[in-house]
């Protein structure tokens, strides 16, 4: 009887699994597919970009119809909309996002010299924004008293009203260029990656707090914790174990939901920091129209966002024996 | 006997004071620089039409060098040339010795190649501003080892200038045999005094200098190899940390301040280094096509209505000119036109009003129920302020001004439509052919402009007149006639300000300031 439970969930959870697989397709599919629109009404073309690079103190000369045709048909951009999209789209399902307009490498190299970066910066901003905003939450839930409670709690909206920019300016303004602890620019090693990912990691600490500290909040509003101090539980294990343990699964949803965030972020954060990475390689291929690597990119946040919601939905039920059972009852997680 | 601490400062400034010009006086070699760049080349072949040639110009050598204050063209690679033909055939006689970083020799065939590949990458629009240069080409012949002699269908007198554009550089038989887009990703390989050691995409490239460059221009103050042993340029792309860099001795230099920026930038001792594009003056293109900017009293009331001298006191403190003419005034073809850009409300206001144009309840002039309004394109939003001191001019003397700031995508495709009204131009080339590229109904890249065949033709001719001074002549009139029927509204010159540390000496700028020079550059042994 037992291994037979085991097995129908077992089977129950492979089938869930591939579900939300499938659903992660379905969004990178639809993120290629609006960024091949939205590309397409953009104004001018990235024929004419090319042809025109139009900054500094050059200029450039006027392409002739004929000198246009031969640069549009060399990227395959004299071809109908569907034939280019159709021939872009079945490339990408085969692991070739075709070639930068601009830098004359492929896309997959591109994004593999800078993901790397991008990823370190958003591990480590996330781990601090972990770090910062349980503990800023735990300690706000925990303290009964009203002003440091206050305080505490009024620290999240504030710091989520700053601009990421300009709590990056003012990191680099104290910590590189007043007491000069940090390089500014670029990435070399940890030490430059800090305030990078601090900055990063500010508002995102304040989404967990705030997440966090309402759901331990209501958590702890609840009989079975009047239930536990009566049967003398220190206050503190109860926050430790249970309530904590109650008031996580909102905040793991939001954890999901903050990784977008972050690559968003680090659009911002990688230009005022000078670094390599995701971010700043998005802002200059919209900056120059580049389609093959904007489209890139777009497939790959798109990916990245699924696979970290795909992970969050997964964890979901060794937190929450509730949801274990739901699976098998078929509903979704979140 | 105790001093007042300020005697021992004094003194002590004293010190470094003469310290610094001793050193001032003899240049050391080795050490190493870093220069602020606001935006990675996206591309590092200046050929194919690269916005960022900061990395392009310190690896490649040209065929002749132009000098910067006179415009006097000199030799560089050419050690003497020829022009016959009324500007048809020219004919470069080449140095001996010169070897590109590879190792490969500079021959008259390489020289010829560069051109023939450079011709055919313009017709395929891989190439075309570089390849502009060689409008009505017909071939590049080697005749022997040190001679090759380019010849044209049609005079280009243009071209003996054209060769010392950084895009006619020449360039490595192994790079003009390299696919295009690697030229783009791993960089050229020239001749020039400095070779790429590194590459890293979006922030940084390291440069090391040749230990045998022997054949710098005659522009160049000294010979043999470049000063700087290491350069390194390295994409800031946030200005105020560019200028926080700076101060706290992270780059020794960047490109480029604003008049913001320069109190931060001074306090730290730093000395700027102004560099002024040698082109057309930066000018609002006019397009005669509009309703009411086809009326010749309103562009020439346009003309005066803008105070040039209040934009540079007081959005540039004084550091940069105003326009006195078409051209630059460091132009070899500047004419001296500031009479006809001199401020002058009182005749703007008249010509207005006896064109009919009424002042309405508003302060807004009408005619028969038409507001005189206009829109000022631009892009790139360090410009603003300028359009906004010129909006809140035009208003006094009753033009409306609406700005309309443009990402470059949203400009080409406005040029292209003849979707505008005043564009924002400039245009940098040491040679009255840049006239062409911003005036001419053909050539330039706005479109829709009503035909103007007599200027258009004047343009045209100047492109291929050899006798420099019926060239001259052509130009000075096609100039005259730009700014007194009000085809265009020079308002200031392009020039870039350079905040370059106390450590850092020798460091100039051509007149292509975007393009800096680091061969002359040396640095203080104690920064090393």
């Amino acid at each position: 009887m037992i291994i037979l439970v085991i097995q129908v969930s077992w089977y129950r959870m492979a089938f869930y699994i591939l579900r939300r697989l499938l659903n992660a397709v379905l969004v990178i599919w639809a993120a290629f597919t609006i960024s091949f629109l939205l590309l397409y009404l953009l104004p001018s073309d990235p024929v004419s970009l090319m042809l025109s690079s139009d900054t500094g103190g050059g200029g450039s000369a006027v392409a002739t119809s004929e000198q246009y045709a031969m640069l549009a048909s060399r990227y395959g951009l004299d071809r109908p909309p569907l034939e280019q999209y159709g021939y872009l789209l079945a490339k990408a399902a085969a692991g070739d996002l075709g070639m930068s307009m601009q830098s004359g490498k492929t896309v997959i190299t591109q994004i593999g010299e800078a993901l790397p970066e991008t990823l370190k910066l958003a591990a480590l901003s996330l781990a601090i924004a972990l770090v910062i905003g349980s503990t800023l939450a735990l300690v706000a839930s925990y303290r009964q008293d009203g002003y440091l409670r206050a305080i505490l709690l009024a620290l999240p909206p504030i710091s989520m009203a700053v601009p990421t920019f300009w709590i990056g300016l003012v990191l680099l303004q104290i910590f590189a260029f007043e007491l000069r602890l940090v390089p500014s620019l670029g990435n070399r090693g940890f030490s430059s990656l800090i305030m990078p990912a601090l900055t990063l990691a500010i508002p995102a600490a304040a989404t967990i707090a705030q997440t966090l500290s309402k759901g331990l909040d209501d958590a702890a509003s609840q009989p079975f914790v009047r239930m536990l101090r009566a049967k003398g539980v220190p206050r503190r294990t109860i926050y430790l174990r249970h309530i904590l343990h109650n008031a996580s699964i909102p905040a793991l949803t939001v954890v999901g939901l903050l990784v977008g965030n972050i690559f968003a972020g680090a659009v911002v954060t990688e230009t005022v920091f000078s670094r390599v990475g995701i971010g700043r390689l998005l802002q200059n291929a919209v900056d120059v129209q580049d389609i093959p690597l904007v489209q890139g990119l777009v497939v790959l946040t798109a990916a990245a966002y699924a696979i970290v919601n795909l992970l969050v939905d997964l964890i979901y039920p060794l937190i929450d024996p509730r949801i274990r059972r739901g699976v098998g009852a078929g509903g979704d997680a979140a | 006997m105790h001093f007042p601490f300020k005697v021992y400062a004094a003194a002590g400034a004293f010190t470094l004071l003469s310290t610094a010009s001793a050193l001032a006086q003899t240049p050391v070699s080795g050490g190493q620089l870093t220069y602020g760049l606001a935006s990675f080349p996206p591309c590092l072949d200046r050929v194919q039409s690269n916005p960022n040639p900061a990395v392009f110009q310190q690896v490649v050598d040209n065929l002749l060098d132009q000098d910067p204050q006179t415009g006097k063209i000199v030799p560089y690679l050419a050690e003497k040339w020829e022009v016959a033909d009324d500007g048809r055939t020219y004919t470069f006689h080449l140095r001996d010795g010169v070897t590109f970083s590879n190792g490969e020799a500079l021959t008259a065939q390489v020289v010829a190649d560069n051109f023939n590949l450079l011709w055919k990458m313009g017709k395929e629009g891989t190439a075309i501003t570089a390849a502009s240069f060689l409008t009505g080409f017909k071939s590049a012949t080697a005749t022997d080892a040190k001679t090759v002699v380019i010849a044209f269908e049609q005079p280009n007198a243009g071209f003996e200038q054209a060769t010392t554009e950084k895009g006619l550089a020449i360039l490595a038989p192994e790079t003009l045999k390299a696919a295009l887009p690697d030229r783009c990703s791993k960089g050229v390989i020239g001749s020039g005094p400095f070779v790429i050691s590194d590459i890293q995409y979006n922030e940084s490239v390291i440069l090391k200098r040749r230990e045998d460059y022997k054949w710098g221009s005659v522009n160049f103050k000294h010979e043999g190899p470049a000063y700087l042993e290491t350069l390194t340029l390295r994409s800031i792309p946030e200005r105020s940390v560019r200028v926080g860099s700076f101060v706290s001795g992270e780059i020794q230099a960047f490109f480029d301040a604003s008049t913001d920026d320069l109190p931060n930038v001074e306090a730290s001792g730093a000395a700027i280094v102004s560099g002024t594009s040698s082109g057309i003056a930066g000018v609002l293109l006019v397009n005669t096509s509009d309703p009411a900017l086809s009326e010749r009293p309103v562009r020439q009331a346009l003309q005066v209505a803008v105070n040039r001298q209040e934009i540079v006191d007081g959005l540039f403190a004084g550091r940069i000119k105003p326009a006195t003419g078409t051209l630059s005034t460091n132009h070899p073809g500047y004419l001296d036109q500031s009479k006809d850009l001199t401020f002058d409300p009182a005749r703007a206001e008249k010509l207005l009003d006896e064109a009919g144009w009424t002042k309405g309840a508003d302060g807004i002039r009408a005619k028969d129920g038409k507001k005189l309004s206009v829109k000022i394109n631009y892009a790139g939003a360090s410009e603003q302020p300028i359009f906004e001191l010129i909006q809140q001019q035009l208003r006094k003397v009753g033009i409306d001004a609406t700005l309309v700031a443009q990402s470059s995508a949203e400009q080409i495709e406005a040029r292209k439509a003849g979707n505008w009204q005043l564009d924002w131009r400039t245009w940098g080339r040491a040679d009255v052919d840049a006239l062409a590229f911003v005036y001419s109904t053909v050539l330039s890249q706005n479109r829709g402009m009503t035909a103007r065949p007599e200027l258009d033709a004047k343009l045209k001719a100047i492109a291929g007149e050899a006798d420099s001074a019926k060239r001259k002549q052509l130009a000075d009139e096609a100039q005259k006639e730009i700014v007194e029927e009000g085809l265009g509204l020079p308002i200031r010159e392009v020039t870039l300000l350079v905040p370059v540390a106390e450590t850092v000496h020798g460091f100039g700028l051509t007149n292509d300031p975007f393009r800096p020079v680091f061969y002359d550059t040396w640095v203080d042994q104690q920064n090393n």
